[in-house]
C-alpha cells in the first residue's frame, strides 16, 4: 500500500478534527485523544522521510553528577527504507577514544521485534551478531538507552494528544504521550511536544516503568539542512543521577549513495 | 599469472585517483607480566617479563570511497625471552569495491566463528602464540580475496601462498613444552613447503535470528604436529596438508545466543576427524540494578582427532565463563572462564579485565592459572606457568 496518500488523508483527518475540537466546548473523547494523537505522531513521522540516505557527524558529551566530562566521536550512517512495515537500516562507527576506532554497531530497525544488531570489533576483526533485546541499557555509557537512538518508528508506539503548549524554545507545540507497543522497554510513557513548525520533537520526557520522570531530552537547533528537518543538538538528562549526554550533529549530507550492501553485517570490517 | 598482474594494474589504476589523505592511528604499550611460580624447564624466566610494544596503522580511501589501502604493523620488544622480541605486518593491502563485487590484494587477518572458548572453524590465519596475554592476536596472511556479496549471502574465495609459521617462546620463555621448538627444522607435507597454495571459499548469511556461515579449506595445516629432532634435544614442527569444511551458526535469542562450530579434517598424515564447540550466551541485562549487564557462557567442546594429528587439549571439556560489561564512560568489561577435562579433570583459568583510565589510554588485566592438570594431558607441561599480566597502552 502506498503510504503517502494514506498519510496525508488522515493528516487531512487531523485537521478537520483539530478545527472541530477547538470549536467544541464538550471534554475530548479518548479516541478522539488516541486519533488527534496518532495524527500528530504521523504527520511528524513523515516529515523526515524521502532522504533516501543520510551521513552525519557526531560529538557526545558525557558529564556526571560531579561536572566531569568524557567524549566519544562517531558517524551515523543511515538508509531510509520505503515500506511503512520496516525500519530504517543504520551504522554508528565511532573514531574516538582512540581504544575504539573502529568499532561499528549495525542495525536493522523493526517495528515491534528486536531489531536484528551486529558489534564490528577492530581488534579481533571480528563480526558478532548481539541481542537488541536490552532496549533499556545505555548506548556506550550515555544517558540515551538503545530504544532513545534507534529509529522512531511511528508503529513503535500508542499515541494519546493530550493538548498545545508553547515549545521550550517558543512557537506552538502539540503535546502528544506515546506508550511503547514493543516489549523490553525500559518505559511506561514518554511525553512528546512537536512543534507545529516542522513537525519534529523538541523535547520529550521519559517515565520509567514505575511511572516516575526518570529524563529529560530537549532538541535544538532544529533546521532544514539539505532540505530535511534536523537538529544540531539532542541533549539528555537523567534526573535520577544527575549525569547528562549531549550529541551535537555536524556536517549533515543525503542522498550520498549508500547501498543496501554497505548495510551488511560483513560490510562492517571495509567501512573505515 | 596474466589475470593476476592485470587484476593489479587495475587496483593501482583505481587508486591513482583523488584520494583523502592517509590516516595514521595504532597504539604503543607498556607489559609486565608476573610468573607466581618458577618455571619448570632449564633457561626460563624465573617470574618478571616485561616487554613494550608499537603497533601503527595506516589507512587510505580514495574520494570515490570504493579503494582502500591498509597497513597495520605490531612490534614487541621482550626483556627476557628473544624469540618474543618479534614484529609481524598484520595487514597490508588494497581493495576495490565494484559495485556487489570486491577485490582485495595483500595481508589481512579474516576471522570466522561465533563461539567463545575455541575458534575451530577460522583457518586462515595462523595465531600468534607469542601473544599469550592475547588471544586475538593472529599473524598477517598473504592472500587475493575475491569477494561477491548479494540479497541471498556473500561467498568469498581465497588464493593463498607465503604461509607463516607458527612462532615459539625461547629458551628463556615461559608458556612453552619441556624442549623448545627448532623453527629453522620445519618440514612440510607440501614440496613447495611455505609457497605452497592455499585455497578457501567461504558463504555466509543471515536469515532472521540465524547467522550462517559455511567453509572449505584446502592447504597446509596451521597448527604443526610437533616431534622430537633426531638428537632429541629440540622438537620440530611439521606442517601436513589438510582439508577441512566447517559451519559456524548463531541463533539470537531475547537473552540467549545459541552457538555452533564444527569441522570435519582430513590429511593424507592422518585420519579424518571431526570437531565442535557449541553453547550458550545468556545475558542478564542492567544486573543489580546496575547499568551493566552480565553474560553466562557455557559451552562443551569435542574432537575426535587421533594419532598422527597435532596434538589438542580440548577432547571432551565443558567451559563455563562469564563476562561482564559496566556499560559506563570508561568502557570497563570483564571476562573471566575456565575449562574443565571431563576425561582426566584437568582445569584452567582465565580472566580479562580491561578499563580506559582516561582518553586513549587502556589499562588491561591478564590473569590465567592452571588447577590440577592430568600428566598426560597438554596442559600439564604449563603448570607452573599461572601468571598475572598488566598492560597499558596509549592510542593515538
Amino acid at each position: 500500500m502506498p503510504l503517502q496518500p494514506l498519510l496525508s488523508k488522515r493528516s487531512a483527518l487531523a485537521l478537520i478534527t483539530g478545527a472541530a475540537l477547538a470549536l467544541s466546548p464538550l471534554p475530548l473523547l479518548a479516541q478522539d485523544a488516541a486519533q488527534k494523537g496518532y495524527e500528530i505522531a504521523a504527520r511528524s513521522d513523515v516529515s523526515d522521510n524521502g532522504f533516501r540516505d543520510s551521513a552525519v557527524d557526531v560529538t557526545m558529551e558525557l558529564k556526571n553528577a560531579a561536572g566531569q566530562s568524557s567524549s566519544r566521536q562517531l558517524r551515523i550512517l543511515t538508509l531510509e527504507r520505503a515500506s511503512a512495515k520496516v525500519g530504517d537500516k543504520s551504522i554508528s562507527i565511532f573514531s574516538t577514544p582512540a581504544d575504539i576506532d573502529g568499532t561499528a554497531v549495525l542495525s536493522h530497525a523493526k517495528l515491534t521485534a528486536n531489531d536484528d544488531q551486529w558489534i564490528y570489533l577492530p581488534a579481533a576483526q571480528r563480526v558478532k551478531r548481539i541481542s537488541s533485546s536490552n532496549k533499556s541499557g545505555p548506548f556506550v555509557g550515555s544517558e540515551f538507552a538503545y530504544e532513545d537512538i534507534t529509529a522512531q518508528e511511528l508503529g513503535k508506539f500508542t499515541y494519546k494528544w493530550i493538548g498545545t503548549e508553547t515549545c521550550p524554545g517558543g512557537g506552538k507545540c502539540e503535546v502528544v504521550e506515546r506508550v511503547p507497543a514493543y516489549k523490553n522497554s525500559g518505559y511506561s510513557k514518554q511525553v512528546v511536544w512537536f512543534s507545529t513548525k516542522h513537525w519534529q520533537a523538541e523535547k520529550i520526557e521519559y517515565y520509567d516503568r514505575a511511572g516516575n520522570h526518570a529524563k529529560t531530552m530537549t532538541a535544538t537547533g532544529i533546521k532544514k539542512r539539505g532540505g530535511f528537518w534536523r537538529q544540531a543538538k539532542l541533549h539528555m538528562v537523567n534526573h535520577r543521577n544527575g549525569k547528562s549526554t549531549s550529541l551535537s550533529f555536524a556536517n549533515w549530507r543525503f542522498a550520498t549513495g549508500l547501498r543496501d550492501g554497505d548495510f551488511r553485517s560483513n560490510a562492517l570490517e571495509s567501512l573505515d | 599469472m596474466l589475470k593476476h598482474s592485470l587484476l593489479l594494474s587495475a587496483l593501482l589504476t583505481a587508486s591513482a585517483a583523488q584520494a583523502e589523505a592517509p590516516r595514521l592511528s595504532g597504539y604503543i604499550g607498556a607489559e609486565a607480566t608476573y610468573f607466581t611460580s618458577e618455571g619448570l624447564y632449564p633457561g626460563q624466566l624465573e617470574d618478571f617479563q616485561g616487554s613494550f610494544v608499537f603497533a601503527p596503522e595506516l589507512r587510505w580511501r580514495s574520494d570515490d570511497r570504493d579503494t582502500q589501502i591498509r597497513f597495520s604493523g605490531f612490534a614487541r620488544w621482550d626483556s627476557e625471552d628473544s624469540n618474543r622480541t618479534h614484529w609481524d605486518v598484520r595487514e597490508a593491502y588494497i581493495r576495490r569495491q565494484m559495485g556487489d563485487f570486491s577485490v582485495l590484494l595483500g595481508a589481512n587477518k579474516v576471522f570466522w566463528g561465533v563461539t567463545e572458548s575455541r575458534h575451530l572453524v577460522d583457518v586462515i590465519n595462523q595465531l600468534d602464540l607469542l601473544e599469550y596475554t592475547d588471544d586475538d592476536a593472529r599473524l598477517g596472511q598473504p592472500m587475493l580475496e575475491l569477494s561477491l556479496s548479494k540479497n541471498w549471502g556473500t561467498v568469498s574465495a581465497f588464493f593463498m601462498t607465503g604461509f607463516r609459521e607458527q612462532e615459539f617462546p625461547g629458551t628463556g620463555g615461559r608458556l612453552r613444552a619441556p624442549l623448545v621448538v627448532d623453527e629453522s627444522a620445519a618440514t612440510y607435507g607440501h614440496s613447495s613447503e611455505e609457497w605452497a597454495p592455499d585455497t578457501a571459499l567461504r558463504y555466509s548469511n543471515t536469515f532472521g535470528s540465524v547467522d550462517l556461515g559455511l567453509s572449505a579449506f584446502q592447504g597446509t595445516s596451521r597448527e604443526p604436529l610437533l616431534l622430537p629432532t633426531a638428537g632429541g634435544t629440540a622438537l620440530r614442527p611439521h606442517y601436513a596438508r589438510i582439508w577441512q569444511t566447517g559451519i559456524d551458526v548463531q541463533w539470537t535469542g531475547d537473552a540467549a545466543l545459541w552457538k555452533l562450530e564444527a569441522i570435519r579434517r582430513g590429511s593424507e598424515e592422518f585420519e579424518t576427524f571431526e570437531a565442535a564447540v557449541g553453547g550458550i550466551e545468556y545475558t542478564v541485562y542492567q544486573i543489580g540494578g546496575s547499568d551493566g549487564d552480565l553474560g553466562l557462557i557455557a559451552e562443551y567442546l569435542y574432537d575426535g582427532r587421533g594419532a598422527g594429528a597435532p596434538v589438542t587439549a580440548f577432547q571432551d571439556d565443558v567451559f563455563l565463563g562469564a563476562r561482564w560489561t559496566a556499560n559506563d564512560s570508561n568502557d570497563t568489561s570483564l571476562l573471566a572462564g575456565g575449562f574443565y577435562d571431563l576425561e582426566d579433570g584437568s582445569t584452567s583459568f582465565r580472566a580479562e579485565f580491561e578499563r580506559r583510565l582516561e582518553n586513549g589510554l587502556l589499562l588491561k588485566v591478564t590473569g590465567q592459572g592452571f588447577g590440577h592438570t592430568d600428566a598426560a594431558n597438554p596442559l600439564d607441561a604449563l603448570r607452573e606457568d599461572d601468571f598475572l599480566s598488566v598492560s597499558l597502552e596509549h592510542h593515538f
